[in-house]
């Protein structure tokens, strides 16, 4: 009797854990379409949603090649009305479960805001949430999406490689994946949303996308972009760089011409902090960066340690206003807050961020900066 | 035929001292038996003194019977008389290492149909049983299924008195008890139980005995039918007691507190309790270098998880939970199964029995068709399935791994076979929540079993360091220090003078 008890309990132990879990469903791979990215445009006539959906067609890829991509189009009225309508014109059920972008042209951006753009992409069971919404620079996002790609024939891969990849290399742009909008956009609203925001650029006579810097928001509306340039030492005072290049003009003696010097950024750390002295706010970014000497113009000879102490002067000097501009930008053109001062003031004070909350389009335009750059130079690169 | 006639006779179980009347009681239990030969022979000294010799051809040594026994029994002067002769036989005449007196038929069939010579004598009311056994058995070999790259080689044959001296010669010790039973009504097989007195768990002798004593069946040829008898969890596929053909491994599993049993006519020993790690391991673990041979038992294990999950798996991972792979593998494994009739499932089922059918027609063939069959397996199966579109190639890979982490558990293959196909039914209907629902009902089914009253899984339930220095890795021989806690309340392995 005992015995079977245990059998029973340990029965249901199994069977309970069953409903616990979402959805199951046996779908063999050659039943499905890989969809890789998606780019949103709102037609002009209609006002419907117009889906270019780029998917792998692998039935055509030979053995050393991954697969070809296919562009399927459709329209809805909603997202998911759109995706569904795609049936009607192919065998194969698309399967979202790989997405790797999600273009949004900027027209609906700016006009209508993200939110309802993005819903579906967050609510649904099958798509993954790590998948990265882009700003599309170009007249519709379409020709993101129908661009050549330069490495990679799938261009959405290409584009995902590339923003990935960004922050090391060239750190002038942001990666953000879908569920971290969600956050945003759900939050207090305190912070602004960056998307990265892509342009096509010909490049040997053949039509290519390029990063380009980011779009802000407010709330879910877009403001404007960044630069790359810009952006790059947004991500300074963010505190969200890992690597890139700071340039700045410099002349070892005063009668020289002036080159063009290069520091390449090894390590970075900012920390920002903030006081409010019952008016308005002051925000402190304590800047640690640590270089290399990249690129030093034409005399290659003379790098002595005071002509180097004069160079990191400079590239501090460089560092500092051009984060200042960005601020500048941020505050006064977009009336945005791009470096999330008020999460930080959520985070450590909620009883005076209840109390700025409501006015804090205000705030944003009075905050002072004081920026504190401690760079420092671990070697020229010349032991060679 | 025997049978029926000593129960026609029942009432003659005892010999009578007319050496008349024996002989046709034999000619009657042993009748249309070509093989039992009687001898009659005379003192020639004194007329008086008749006896007979019944032996079975083939079993008797014909040297012995005629050095030992005849001619002494013929030759011998003065020291026999008529009706007082079974003693003087025994202690002066017969030069026979092993002497018995009886007077039970029974007993004289079986001693009969076992190589001994039944001594029969006019005037007496018991008869001598000699010894005098010669039959041909196999030679001492390596055992097949066991071989090690180094260490001893000798394995154990047919004939149990060879097997027990081989385990005897490796302990040399007064504490090795040997203790003999007969099994099976029809066979009557020689059952042989040994354990060392002071280290043996108590409790599992006794009921290693009391299932023993329960055991009713009319034949035992080989050591499973006693296994199957008297296991724990019965209808688990899994094993609760183990198995040897070395006596190298007895000797070992003795003196860890284990009990091993012999079966006359099986070269295979059983050991017991038996724990779920040792299905893991194997004697060379302890003849090599520990750090060698931890790696492949850390291999052995990793082989059997990954032999029983690897099918289920790749059917969740293609069919249901498809995100969990890089895109390009996805791609890949998709562009491969493009055009393949027969769903994943199907497919993997279709191949895993596939591979089981090869595997099984492997073991038993001639080995002249070996070379035929695994051109057939590997080539039409492999090569030709795939290039016709009726496999998809990640499904060869895949029941490839499988066939081949499955061979480095030999002791485990029941069980692998049913758990693969469970899991991998399970998988197939509910993915990754079939699956763990799967190994869920096998952890806890694992958890459940015992051997003799010791739980199965026991080192890995209690963290102890002693405990699991010869589970996951195999702990060099100056850190074992105590056998299995499991075992034997005689933990200290390494004091001198092991008495408690």
């Amino acid at each position: 009797m005992i015995a079977i008890k245990r059998w029973i309990g340990s029965l249901l132990i199994v069977v309970l854990c069953l409903p616990l879990s979402g959805c199951w469903d046996y779908r063999g791979l050659n039943k499905i379409s890989i969809v890789t990215g998606v780019a949103i445009d709102r037609q002009e006539e209609s006002r419907r949603y117009h889906l270019t959906i780029e998917t792998i067609d692998f039935s055509a890829a030979g053995k050393e090649s991954a697969g070809k991509p296919q562009i399927v189009e459709t329209e809805g009225t909603t997202i998911y009305d759109a995706v569904r309508n795609a049936k009607k014109r192919l065998a194969k059920k698309l399967y979202f479960g790989d997405i790797k972008v999600i273009v949004i042209s900027s027209q609906i951006a700016r006009e209508e805001g993200i939110n309802s753009v993005l819903d579906w992409f967050l609510r649904d069971i099958e798509l993954r949430q790590t998948a990265t919404p882009i700003i599309s620079q170009e007249k519709t996002a379409k020709e993101i999406l129908t661009a050549n790609g330069v490495d990679d024939k799938i261009i959405s891969e290409e584009i995902e490689k590339m923003i990935d990849d960004d922050k090391k290399n060239t750190a002038s742009t942001k990666k953000v994946a879908s569920y971290q909008v969600f956050d945003v956009l759900q939050g207090d609203k305190e912070t602004s949303l960056l998307l990265p925001a892509i342009h096509c650029i010909p490049n040997q006579e053949k039509k290519v996308v390029e990063l380009n810097g980011v779009a802000v928001f407010k709330e879910d509306k877009l403001q404007g972009y960044l630069s790359p340039e810009e952006t790059h030492y947004y991500l300074f005072g963010a505190d969200e760089i890992a690597g890139g290049i700071i340039t700045f003009p410099f002349a070892k003696q005063e009668s020289r011409n002036q080159d063009n010097f290069s520091l390449e950024i090894t390590n970075n750390k900012t920390k920002k902090s903030y006081t409010y002295d019952g008016n308005r706010i002051k925000v402190l970014f304590d800047i640690k960066t640590a270089a290399y000497l990249g690129e030093a113009g034409t005399e290659l000879d003379d790098l002595k340690m005071d002509t180097l102490e004069k160079i990191r002067s400079t590239a501090a000097l460089t560092l500092t206003q051009k984060i200042e501009n960005v601020i500048k930008k941020g505050q006064l053109e977009l009336g945005c807050d791009i470096f999330g001062v008020g999460t930080m003031i959520h985070k450590s004070d909620p009883a005076l961020w209840y109390k700025l909350r409501d006015n804090w389009a205000y705030y944003v335009q009075t905050i002072e900066v004081e920026i504190r750059p401690e760079l420092v130079i671990l070697n020229t690169g010349m032991t060679k | 035929m025997l049978k029926s006639s000593v129960e026609k006779n029942k009432t003659a179980t005892i010999v009578s001292s007319s050496l008349e009347k024996n002989i046709a009681e034999l000619k009657h239990i042993f009748a249309d038996d070509g093989t039992i030969g009687m001898r009659q022979i005379t003192n020639c000294h004194n007329n008086a003194l008749k006896y007979c010799l019944v032996q079975n051809d083939g079993l008797v040594s014909a040297a012995i019977t005629n050095a030992n026994i005849i001619k002494p029994l013929i030759q011998s002067k003065g020291l026999l008389e008529y009706g007082q002769q079974i003693d003087p036989l025994i202690h002066q005449v017969i030069l026979i290492n092993q002497v018995k007196k009886t007077n039970q038929w029974q007993e004289i069939i079986q001693s009969v149909t076992y190589g001994d010579t039944i001594l029969f004598i006019e005037g007496e009311m018991e008869v001598l049983i000699l010894n005098s056994k010669g039959f041909n058995t196999r030679a001492i070999s390596e055992p097949s299924g066991e071989r090690v790259l180094s260490g001893p080689r000798e394995g154990f044959c047919e004939t149990l008195m060879m097997n027990l001296s081989m385990v005897r010669r490796r302990l040399r010790n007064h504490e090795l008890k040997i203790k003999f039973r007969s099994m099976g009504t029809r066979t009557h097989t020689q059952v042989c139980i040994c354990y060392i007195d002071t280290i043996v768990n108590k409790h599992v002798l006794a009921e290693l005995n009391r299932r023993l004593d329960m055991i009713d069946i009319d034949g035992v040829l080989d050591t499973n039918y006693i296994t199957e008898l008297i296991r724990d969890s019965r209808l688990s596929p899994f094993r609760t007691t183990g198995y040897t053909e070395r006596p190298d491994v007895v000797a070992g599993k003795l003196l860890e507190g284990r009990i091993a049993l012999f079966v006359d006519g099986s070269p295979v020993a059983l050991t017991l309790p038996y724990l779920f790690i040792e299905n893991f391991q194997s004697n060379e673990d302890y003849y090599l270098s520990f750090f060698y041979t931890s790696f492949g038992r850390f291999l052995r294990i990793c082989g059997f998880i990954l032999s029983i999950m690897i099918p289920a798996l790749y059917i969740v991972i293609v069919a249901f939970d498809r995100e969990i792979l890089p895109t390009t593998l996805l791609v890949n494994i998709a562009k491969e199964r493009l055009g393949v009739p027969l769903p994943a499932v199907l497919e993997a089922f279709v191949m895993l029995i596939l591979f089981d059918v090869l595997k099984e027609t492997g073991i038993r063939l001639p080995s002249g068709i070996g070379q035929a069959l695994s051109i057939v397996g590997a080539l039409v199966i492999g090569q030709a399935a795939v290039s016709a579109k009726l496999v998809a190639a990640p499904m060869i890979i895949v029941i490839a791994v499988t066939a081949v982490t499955g061979l480095l558990v030999p002791r485990m293959d029941a069980p692998i076979i049913y758990i693969r196909l469970l899991l991998l039914a399970l998988s197939s209907a509910m993915g990754l929540l079939g699956f763990i629902a799967g190994v869920t009902i096998i952890i806890i089914h694992l958890l459940n079993l015992h051997s003799f009253g010791i739980p199965q899984f026991i080192p890995a339930s209690s963290l102890k360091y002693q405990e699991v220095k010869d589970t996951f890795f195999r702990g060099p021989w100056w850190k074992m220090l105590n056998r299995p806690a499991a075992l034997t309340r005689n933990k200290k392995r390494m004091s001198r003078g092991d008495k408690e």
